[in-house]
């Protein structure tokens, strides 16, 4: 009881150091809350790109992805756009042959392929199209092609998922000049990833901008998290600056305790409790103040026109961690304070 | 003196941090700027896709006398090997004129590109690989061989694609372009040349530090000021995220908001770096006012006057400023540069470089003064306004003179 009370002295100093840890620890915390807040706004926006097309593969290179059906699980034929990949050389002009099942997906009023040779030409590549070349050059050696058709610039530029310099072939033909394996393909496009394997799989939007969005917020965040870690390094050096200059105030204390009797431990345990005491106090009215600020900071943005999608909030990260770390920094600075003192005293005594 | 001088390495040490963090929220704030060159560098936006910019206007700014160096592009926000990345179709020597770019490797085929040495890093590709790139607006995909990387003064963080690539990406007819960007020493024969080629909507801004004073089209008829480059960066977010919509709809919404997401989080972060920098600051002149009570007590016992302690305390003030707060500013921004070289700032597929213009300078510097002003009028000059008797404890006051010298004596060492 009565190291409680020497601990929870009411004094003047007490209440500083609780307000300057509460003030360290209300920028750890809302900083915490308010980075956390803005991954919270990327999600509802991840949530909102729900329903876009992904393209998929075994590799970001789609003419050296090779996969089957059955690797990337059991998701169906119909719904998804197959093909295969493979590059090869056009009238001495280096390219890509697209082979599909199905044409359909790709463009309104699809060419029908009609020999096993059969290509159709991207409109880019009409031009340098000479009649005298009869074969694609492959890895493999020359592969004979006949072109069947050639597509028309609008087609190519705005119906087309694919670029005006492809080739299109069926898959078997495409298969043959990439040189992969019979029942493989490069990569599929799909509305819908549920029930894929996506392990080892290549996953990209096939409209890019939330993606790009998206993924730029995160490289924000992860700046705004270094630089908050820095800055709280600082923070807890104040708190464990404030509470060795507390403990070093109670010098006086401290002799008094010792001259009447009072053991080194024992003196240790009051002030570093009385440490973690101020330390808890400041944490609990840090932490709110920090949430509560960095909600009006962000109401203020609101009422100047900003339109913002982030909402600081008391998780995990603005309140356990904070509290925790400042806590321990406060029992850490009372205990090395308290434990210096006593010892000069008894340095003293000698 | 009455601060002690240990006070002047918590000084440096809040100084240090708030001159490391502040130039680097500026520098990630600067991204749209960094995106398009910076410098004296003029930028023409289309507004809409009902407008692009065409191949005749190019032209007709080519054999303007006063443009230097022209380049007509397509910006292609995009995600490559997981990455974002501003993709960039161009004509491969206007492009390379402009921005003084060094290139390694031949770079002439349409599905080629060119990458800049600081993203094919991160992304861990090189000449040879292949990569796929989609559009931003439309279900389009492409795919590219790496033949050359590109480095240059700034941080090289773009992909290079031929033009007809990017406007098959955005889907645009041929001779299109969404951007001009030129060095000119005549912003306005600039404006006459777009005012003449009829294309009613067009953005023309002047990025860098030679832009004051200048005053453009807006576009939709309103005059744009030097002063409103916000305004202006948020606008040209716009242009190139609603090329391919209908009125805009939630794409570029989605941007504009995204945009003021990332500021209000970078200035609310600011303001709490500021408030914790102040207070730290203040805490520590206040304890080495607190420490030099006794001091002050003594001074004014043995018969000094209010406005003489105002000057010993402001001396000692002044000098532990200049004692810490240029070596701490400097600490500061040289650290801010290699915590940029150690980890890599990146936001938006650009390097985040610190933004150590003179302004932020001159922000810092005013802080580095207002801050301690404002410790000294809290708690410097309530101290001088105390009478002698209440700036020592009881105990001192119960003891002798000559016990009180003893005291002072001990507490100073």
């Amino acid at each position: 009881m009565l190291s409680l009370k020497i601990a929870l002295r009411p004094n003047k100093r007490f209440v500083l150091a609780i307000i300057g840890v509460a003030i360290c620890i209300l920028y750890i915390s809302g900083t915490t809350a308010l980075v956390g807040g803005l991954r919270e706004g990327r999600q509802m926006l991840m949530e909102e790109n729900d329903g876009a097309y992904y393209l998929c593969s075994k590799s970001p290179d789609l003419s050296q992805s090779v996969f089957t059906v059955e690797e990337v699980g059991d998701i169906g034929w119909g719904r998804h756009l197959w093909g295969v990949l493979g590059v090869v050389q056009f009238c001495n002009v280096t390219t890509y042959v697209a082979g599909f099942e199905d044409y359909s997906g790709l463009m309104q009023n699809p060419p029908v392929i009609e020999n096993e040779n059969g290509i159709i030409l991207g409109s880019m590549l009409e031009d340098v199209w000479n009649v005298n070349c009869t074969h694609l050059q492959t890895s493999s050696g020359p592969k004979p092609m006949s072109v069947e058709s050639v597509l028309e610039a609008g087609d190519a530029s705005s119906q087309s998922l694919f670029p005006p310099d492809w080739i299109f072939s069926t898959s078997d033909y495409a298969r043959e000049c990439a040189g992969k394996p019979a029942g493989s393909y490069s990569f599929f496009i799909t509305k819908d990833v549920e029930g894929i394997d996506t392990d080892g799989l290549f996953i990209q939007h096939l409209t890019s901008k939330e993606e790009f969005f998206l993924k730029g917020v995160e490289q924000v965040e992860s700046n705004l998290w270094l630089l908050t870690s820095i800055s709280s390094i600082i923070a807890l050096l104040v708190v464990y600056n404030i509470m060795q200059v507390e403990i070093s105030a109670r010098k006086k204390d401290i002799k008094i305790l010792r001259g009447v009797g009072g053991s080194r431990r024992w003196i240790m345990g009051v002030f570093t409790f009385e440490a973690g005491a101020a330390s808890f106090l400041g944490a609990c009215f840090g932490i709110i103040l920090g949430i509560v600020g960095a909600n009006l900071i962000i109401s203020c943005f609101s009422l100047v026109g900003y339109t913002v999608m982030l909402a600081p909030s008391a998780d995990l990260g603005s309140v356990a961690v904070p509290f925790t770390m400042a806590l321990a920094t406060g029992f850490v600075g009372g205990a090395t304070a308290s434990f210096m003192n006593t010892r000069n005293w008894m340095e003293g005594e000698k | 003196m009455i601060l002690k001088r240990n006070v002047a390495w918590g000084l440096l040490l809040c100084f240090a941090v708030f001159s490391m963090i502040v130039p680097l929220l500026m520098g990630l704030m600067a991204i749209p700027e960094t995106v398009t060159g910076g410098g004296d560098i003029i930028i023409i936006t289309q507004k809409d896709q009902s407008s692009p910019l065409n191949r005749t206007l190019v032209e007709n700014l080519k054999s303007c006398p006063n443009v230097t160096a022209l380049s007509p592009e397509i910006i292609i926000p995009t995600v490559v090997n997981g990455h974002p990345a501003m993709c960039r179709g161009v004509e491969r020597l206007d492009m390379l004129e402009l921005d003084g770019l060094t290139l390694h490797g031949d770079w002439v085929d349409v599905n080629t590109a060119v990458i800049g040495k600081d993203l094919a890093r991160r992304m861990g590709v090189d000449v040879g690989s292949r990569i796929t790139i989609t559009s931003p607006s439309r279900n389009a995909v492409v795919s590219v061989e790496i033949v050359g990387t590109y480095s240059s003064q700034n941080p090289s963080d773009g992909l290079l694609i031929s033009i007809e690539y990017a406007r098959f990406l955005i889907g645009i007819s041929p001779g299109s372009y969404t951007l001009i960007r030129l060095i000119s020493s005549n912003p306005l024969d600039v404006q006459k040349i777009v005012d003449d080629s009829g294309i009613a909507v067009t953005n023309i801004e002047i990025m860098g530090p030679s832009d004051s004073g200048w005053t453009g089209n807006g576009g939709d008829g309103e005059n744009i000021t030097s002063g409103d480059s916000e305004v202006r960066i948020t606008r040209r977010y716009t242009n190139f995220f609603s090329i391919s919509e209908s009125g805009g709809g939630f794409t570029s919404t989605a941007f504009i908001y995204g945009k003021q997401t990332v500021d209000a989080a970078v200035i609310a972060l600011g303001i709490m770096t500021g408030v914790l920098v102040t207070v730290g600051v203040v805490v520590l002149i206040l304890r080495g006012i607190a420490e030099g009570r006794k001091d002050v007590g003594v001074l004014m016992a043995i018969g000094a006057t209010r406005n003489k302690l105002r000057m010993f305390f402001l001396k000692d003030l002044v000098f532990l400023v200049l004692l810490s707060a240029p070596l701490g500013m400097a600490v500061g921004v040289v650290l801010s540069y290699v915590i940029g070289g150690i980890f890599p700032l990146v936001a938006f597929g650009q390097t985040i470089a610190p933004h150590s213009t003179l302004e932020v300078l001159v922000f810092l510097a005013s802080g580095a003064v207002l801050i301690p002003l404002t410790a000294w009028i809290i708690g410097g000059e309530p101290t001088i306004g105390e009478e002698p008797r209440s700036l020592f404890s009881p105990l001192e006051l119960q003891t002798p003179f000559t016990t009180l010298e003893n005291v002072l004596r001990e507490e100073k060492k």
